[in-house]
């Protein structure tokens, strides 16, 4: 084989398995949105057909058209996520803002103790704090409330907040604050006149990861809601069957329209959550 | 001490709504779930009762909770392992010299930004065992005649749940090698291929122990991430049939929420901490010796 013969074969593997591998990463959600244009009989056809011969619009008419008014429909569970993910993210930026700002910039005694703590909690797993979680929210009368979702939500929310955003604070130098100083500002003036609008990049990351986080979230969801009107779409999904029997084009129907604003908000801001995610762990 | 934290007093008001928010969702439930973990929580009465070490030796002496044990292992090794394998090669593929390759690299991160809700009810139709594109597509080739009920039947269980997961955490596994790929210099290979080094020697000599904090730090990551996943394990298979998938933390769960042992599920919780807490070290440890290393 001449060089040139065998950087010829080196690519052509190099795309073969690249081709599998995107397949393989692709076939859930190309799967999801063909069943979803599917009718219902043809979910069922043997063998099965990537592409449908009758494409319908019936599972989405249904889900933004629902012809009996239930107390479950999509949305109302719409709804729910859209409003509990966005109030997590809100609550979260304005706690995580200063902490993560102190975390940054001062050496206060005990610093490093809670910054391990806040980050410590992402090593356990969420479910284990639902138990007492449960019983918290039962005393203080937030069990089905969006109070109590929003609340609970800070638990895995926050400590990915406070880490993304010390990153941000850690790369603005801090001659900044010196200067507004001694042009007379207070600290806390000099963060928040000088620093905080120069964090709007991180913050937009920070929020937009948490909103990603608190709109995909099941057990807390799950179990902290009680009555249908209070659902968020994972837990719908959840119930679709028992309400649906065997309905998968609808099901599929709700899920594609679930994930996809989450996957393009994903794409987005994937380099500044990349780029923090491997920081750290990569000797630069 | 004390001189130093009247120096700082106006530090803390910074972190004040942060810890009081943490204090009451995380530290609380902490203390709490070690202090149930010693109390039996009967369904029937509002009151608990103090019973020592009871809950803990219950579970010892349950055949349930040692299958969910030894099902929880294998599942954190493998579920480990297979996306560590290809995510590894993912990455060495989006890293070669190559067009369109960041394209790809986009693509493949799909699986990561879905949720798993969504992607657990896709992956639950695709494995579906009558109506599932995969037995379906092997039937009209052939190639099976029967249906291959791969949620149903116990030896197929969990591979399958396995697979599921490769397909998810594939891509964090390529993000984080390939941004250690990345830092490589180029000159280590030159040198090695100009001493003839094979590719192979190169991958072994220079790649794996330039890549060795990486490497740690993400089968850590993905490690603890196993021992914790929740949602996917509980919408496939709900730990069924017979706990034959059921891992602890969706037994803690369910002995929590559905038949009410709040007690023995604490106890259980405690010691999936103690667990978590030696990894979580092991975590620290290769994280921090790569920030002395990379300064």
């Amino acid at each position: 084989m001449t060089r040139k013969q065998r950087k010829a074969l080196h690519a052509t593997v190099v795309y073969a398995l690249i081709i599998l591998l995107c397949l393989f990463a692709l076939m859930p959600l190309l799967w999801m949105a063909s069943t979803s244009f599917k009718t219902s009989s043809e979910q069922f056809v043997s063998p099965p057909r990537w592409i449908p011969q009758n494409p319908t619009l019936e599972h989405y008419a249904k889900i933004f058209f629902p012809t009996r008014i239930s107390s479950g429909s999509f949305q109302i569970y719409f709804f729910n996520s859209l409003f509990i993910s966005f109030m997590t993210t809100i609550l979260a930026l304005i706690v995580a803002l200063p902490a993560s700002y102190a975390f940054s910039r001062f050496s206060f005694p005990g610093k490093d103790a809670a910054y391990f703590a806040v980050l410590g909690r992402n090593m356990f797993p969420l479910i284990v704090f639902l138990i007492p979680l449960f019983s918290l929210m039962r005393i203080l009368g937030w069990i089905n409330t969006y109070t109590g979702l929003i609340v609970a939500y800070m638990t895995f929310t926050l400590p990915l907040a406070i880490w993304l955003l010390k990153g941000f604070f850690d790369g603005i130098p801090t001659e900044l604050e010196k200067a507004g100083r001694i042009d007379g500002c207070t600290r806390f003036g000099a963060f928040m006149r000088l620093i905080v609008p120069l964090t709007a990049s991180g913050m937009t990351a920070a929020g937009v990861n948490t909103f990603i986080q608190a709109w995909n979230e099941y057990g807390f969801a799950r179990q902290l809601t009680e009555s249908a009107s209070m659902r968020t779409i994972p837990v719908g999904l959840a119930y679709f069957f028992t309400e649906n029997t065997s309905d998968w084009g609808g099901l599929m129907a709700s899920a594609f329209l679930f994930s996809v604003p989450v996957v393009i908000l994903f794409m987005i801001i994937q380099r500044f959550f990349i780029a923090a995610l491997t920081q750290g762990a990569v000797k630069q | 001490m004390l001189k130093q934290i009247w120096k700082h007093r106006w530090d803390y008001p910074y972190l004040l709504p942060a810890l009081g928010v943490m204090g009451l969702l995380i530290v609380y439930p902490f203390f709490y779930t070690i202090f149930l973990s010693f109390y039996d929580t009967p369904s029937s009465r509002p009151e608990i009762f103090f019973i020592g070490l009871d809950n803990y030796r219950e579970l010892f002496n349950d055949a349930t909770f040692q299958l969910v044990v030894k099902n929880t292992i294998v599942w954190s090794i493998f579920g480990t392992l297979c996306p560590f394998i290809v995510g590894f090669l993912a990455a060495l593929l989006v890293n070669q010299k190559l067009r369109g390759l960041n394209f790809a690299r986009g693509l493949m991160i799909v699986p990561y930004a879905m949720g798993f809700v969504p992607a657990s009810h896709a992956w639950r139709w695709i494995l579906h065992g009558d109506f599932g594109v995969i037995t379906g597509t092997l039937q009209s080739l052939g190639l099976i005649k029967d249906s291959i009920p791969f949620l149903q039947q116990a030896s197929l269980i969990m591979p399958s749940l396995i697979m599921i997961n490769t397909w998810k955490s594939f891509p964090f596994v390529m993000i984080m090698l390939y941004a250690g790929l990345q830092t490589i210099p180029e000159a280590l290979y030159k040198a090695a291929r100009i001493d003839g080094a094979s590719s192979w020697s190169q991958f072994w000599e220079i790649t794996i122990p330039q890549l060795s904090n990486v490497l740690m730090v993400t089968t850590m990551l993905l490690f603890i991430g196993n021992m914790n996943q929740f949602t996917l394990i509980e919408i496939m298979t709900g730990g069924g049939p017979a706990s034959l998938s059921e891992i602890i933390v969706t037994w803690i769960y369910h002995a929590s929420f559905q038949t009410l042992r709040f007690g023995l599920a604490s106890a259980a919780s405690v010691l999936l901490f103690l667990v978590l807490i030696v990894f979580s070290i092991f975590y620290v440890r290769a994280l921090t010796r790569s920030a002395v290393q990379g300064g």
